[in-house]
C-alpha cells in the first residue's frame, strides 16, 4: 500500500512538471494555432535565465522568476511579431520557423556554454518533507502547487474577464472576433508572450531539479506533446490533467515494468486515445483537423 | 442614432480573381437599403470589403465623414459599423450571453454594459431564455437572432446583414425580416441588407440595388423594383 501511495505521489509530482511545461504549448496552440516546436527551448532558456540571475545578480532561482518570466514574455512577443506574423498566411512555414528557432536557441546556448553542464542550487531544493515513509522534495511540490495555480488562474481569466473571453473568441472564429472589434494580431502577440512566459516559469522552477544542458528542452517537449494530444489540444484542463496522466503512467510503468519503457508506454496510451478520441480527452472538438480547415 | 455610408468606385477580389468592379452605393442615415442579386454576384465580398475583412483594391468607403477604406476590421465597431456575417458565425463554444458580451467588446469599459445586455435581451426575449446555453446548440433561427443581437450590442449606427434568411424556414425568414424592420424603426439604424430572397428584401427596404457579376446594374426605390416584371421574372420566380 505504501509503495502504491509512493508511486502515485511520484507520478503526481512528475505530472506537475509535465503539466506546467505543456500549459504554454497548449495555450499557444489553442489560440494562435501554431505548434511551437521551440517551446522546450524556451523552457531551457528559462533554466539558463535562472542560472544567469544567480551568477550575475546572486538571486535565488525561485526569486529569479521575477526577472526571467518578464524577459521570456518579451521574447515571445518578439517571436510572434517578427518571425511568425509575417508568415501568417503560410501555416506550414510557421512550423518550420519554430523548428528553426529550436535549432537556433540550442546552438546559441551551446556556443556560449561550450556544452558544460551547469546546476543551479537553492536552499529550497535541499528541503525534503517526510511523512512516515513518504518523501516529497519541496522543489517538486512547488512545481505541483504552481501548475494548479496557473491552471486555475488561466481558467478564471479565460472565463471571467472580457479579455479572456476575447481570447476564447479568437480561438473559435478569428473573422468573427475581428468583427467584434478584437485586435486578433495583438491577441496573438500577447498569447505567444504569455505562452513563453509560462515556459520561462517552468524553466525557473525546474532549474534546481535538473542539470542544465542546451538539449534539455527535448526531454520536456516530447512529454509535452504527449500531454497536449492526450489531454486535448487547446484546452487548459487538457494540459493539466494530461500532465498528471502522463506522470502517473510513467511512475507506474517505471516501477512495475521497466523505467526504460516509459516512452513506449506513453505512446501506446497516446495512440489508444487518438483512436478513441482524436480531439483528446478535454480537447476542442475538431482540434485535430487544424491546418486542414480554413483559418481567416 | 444613425450614420450614412458612401461607397465610390469600389474594386475588390481574392488573389487573381476580381469579384467586384467599380461599385457605387449610398445609404442615407436611417435608410434601409437592400442589395440583391444571384449567388456569386459579389454581395458577400462587397460587405466584407466595407467591413474591412477583405482589402479594397481601389475606391473609397466613407462612414459619415470618415474615410474607412483602409481601416482594419477590428477598428470599425468603435466607429459605429457592425456586420452580421452569413450564417451568423457565432462563437460555438461560448454561451449565448458570452457571445452577446463579445458583441459589446468595444463597449467593455462602459458603466452601462449590464444595461445594454438587458436591452438587447428585451429586444430578443428568446435569447434571455437561452443565455446560459452554448451558441453552437441553438437552432438556425435562434442562431441568426443571436448574431443580430450580438451586432446590436456594439451600439452600432449602421448594421450590415449578409444573407440573414439563408437556411431558415419561410416562417423564420419572415420573423427575421420583421426584426430588421423593428431595428430600423425603433433604433433608427441605417441598415444595409444583402439577400437572395429578393421578395422579402424588397419588402423591408426603402431602396435597393441589383448586383450582377460584380457591378450594380440597377438601383431604384424598392417598391418600384418589386413591381417590375423584369425583376420579378429574373429574381422572384414569378
Amino acid at each position: 500500500m505504501e509503495t502504491f501511495l509512493n508511486i502515485v505521489i511520484v507520478g503526481l509530482l512528475l505530472g506537475g512538471i509535465y503539466g506546467l511545461v505543456s500549459m504554454g504549448l497548449n495555450l499557444i496552440f489553442g489560440v494562435v494555432r501554431i505548434v511551437n516546436f521551440a517551446q522546450g527551448e524556451l523552457v531551457m532558456l528559462g533554466m539558463y535565465g535562472a542560472y544567469l540571475s544567480w551568477y550575475l545578480l546572486g538571486l535565488d532561482p525561485y526569486l529569479s522568476a521575477l526577472v526571467v518570466v518578464p524577459c521570456l514574455f518579451v521574447l515571445g512577443v518578439i517571436i510572434q511579431r517578427f518571425v511568425l506574423q509575417p508568415l501568417q498566411n503560410e501555416p506550414s512555414m510557421q512550423i518550420f520557423a519554430t523548428f528553426g528557432l529550436l535549432i537556433l536557441f540550442q546552438n546559441i546556448v551551446l556556443a556560449i556554454t561550450r556544452g558544460t553542464g551547469y546546476s543551479v542550487h537553492s536552499e529550497v531544493s535541499r528541503v525534503v518533507l517526510s511523512f512516515e515513509d513518504i518523501n516529497i522534495s519541496l522543489s517538486r511540490l512547488i512545481v505541483l502547487i504552481m501548475v494548479i495555480l496557473v491552471a486555475v488562474g488561466a481558467n478564471w481569466f479565460l472565463h471571467s474577464t472580457m479579455y479572456g473571453k476575447a481570447v476564447r473568441a479568437v480561438t473559435q472564429d478569428r473573422r468573427s472576433a475581428r468583427l467584434m472589434g478584437i485586435n486578433v494580431e495583438l491577441a496573438f502577440m500577447l498569447t505567444f508572450g504569455v505562452g513563453s512566459a509560462l515556459a520561462g516559469l517552468a524553466g525557473v522552477l525546474l532549474a534546481p531539479i535538473y542539470t542544465l544542458s542546451p538539449q534539455i528542452g527535448g526531454n520536456f517537449i516530447l512529454a509535452a506533446f504527449a500531454v497536449v494530444v492526450l489531454g486535448g489540444l487547446g484546452s487548459v484542463w487538457g494540459a493539466f490533467f494530461g500532465g498528471f496522466i502522463i506522470g502517473l503512467i510513467e511512475a507506474f510503468a517505471g516501477y512495475y515494468l521497466n523505467p526504460e519503457l516509459k516512452h513506449a508506454i506513453w505512446f501506446l496510451v497516446f495512440i489508444a486515445v487518438l483512436i478513441v478520441r482524436p480531439g483528446g480527452l478535454f480537447g476542442i472538438a475538431g482540434a485535430e483537423e487544424v491546418g486542414l480547415r480554413e483559418q481567416d | 442614432m444613425s450614420i450614412s455610408l458612401t461607397v465610390r468606385n469600389l474594386h475588390a477580389g481574392y488573389g487573381q480573381a476580381t469579384v467586384i468592379e467599380g461599385i457605387d452605393i449610398d445609404a442615407a442615415a436611417g435608410e434601409v437599403v437592400a442589395i440583391v442579386g444571384a449567388n456569386g454576384a459579389g454581395k458577400t465580398t462587397l460587405l466584407n470589403t466595407i467591413a474591412g475583412v477583405n482589402p479594397a483594391r481601389e475606391g473609397t468607403i466613407m462612414l459619415g465623414d470618415l474615410d474607412i477604406t483602409r481601416m482594419a476590421a477590428h477598428e470599425l465597431p468603435a466607429r459605429g459599423l457592425a456586420l452580421v456575417p452569413e450564417g451568423g458565425r457565432l462563437f460555438p463554444f461560448m454561451t449565448v450571453r458570452e457571445n452577446l458580451e463579445m458583441g459589446g467588446f468595444n463597449q467593455r469599459g462602459s458603466p452601462r454594459f449590464g444595461q445594454m445586455l438587458d436591452e438587447v435581451m428585451e429586444l430578443f426575449p428568446i435569447l434571455r431564455q437561452r443565455q446560459g446555453q452554448w451558441a453552437g446548440s441553438l437552432s438556425g433561427g435562434e442562431r441568426q437572432m443571436c448574431a443580430i443581437a450580438r451586432a446590436v450590442m456594439s451600439q452600432p449606427q449602421l448594421i450590415m446583414l449578409d444573407e440573414p434568411s439563408v437556411g431558415l424556414s419561410p416562417k423564420l425568414v419572415h420573423q427575421v425580416f420583421e426584426l430588421v424592420r423593428e431595428l430600423a424603426r425603433k433604433k433608427g439604424l441605417t441598415i444595409v441588407l444583402v439577400e437572395q430572397n429578393v421578395q422579402e428584401a424588397l419588402g423591408v427596404s426603402d431602396r435597393a440595388y441589383v448586383l450582377d457579376h460584380g457591378a450594380i446594374v440597377r438601383s431604384a426605390p424598392s417598391a418600384e423594383l418589386s413591381g417590375d416584371p423584369a425583376i420579378q421574372s429574373a429574381y422572384m420566380g414569378l
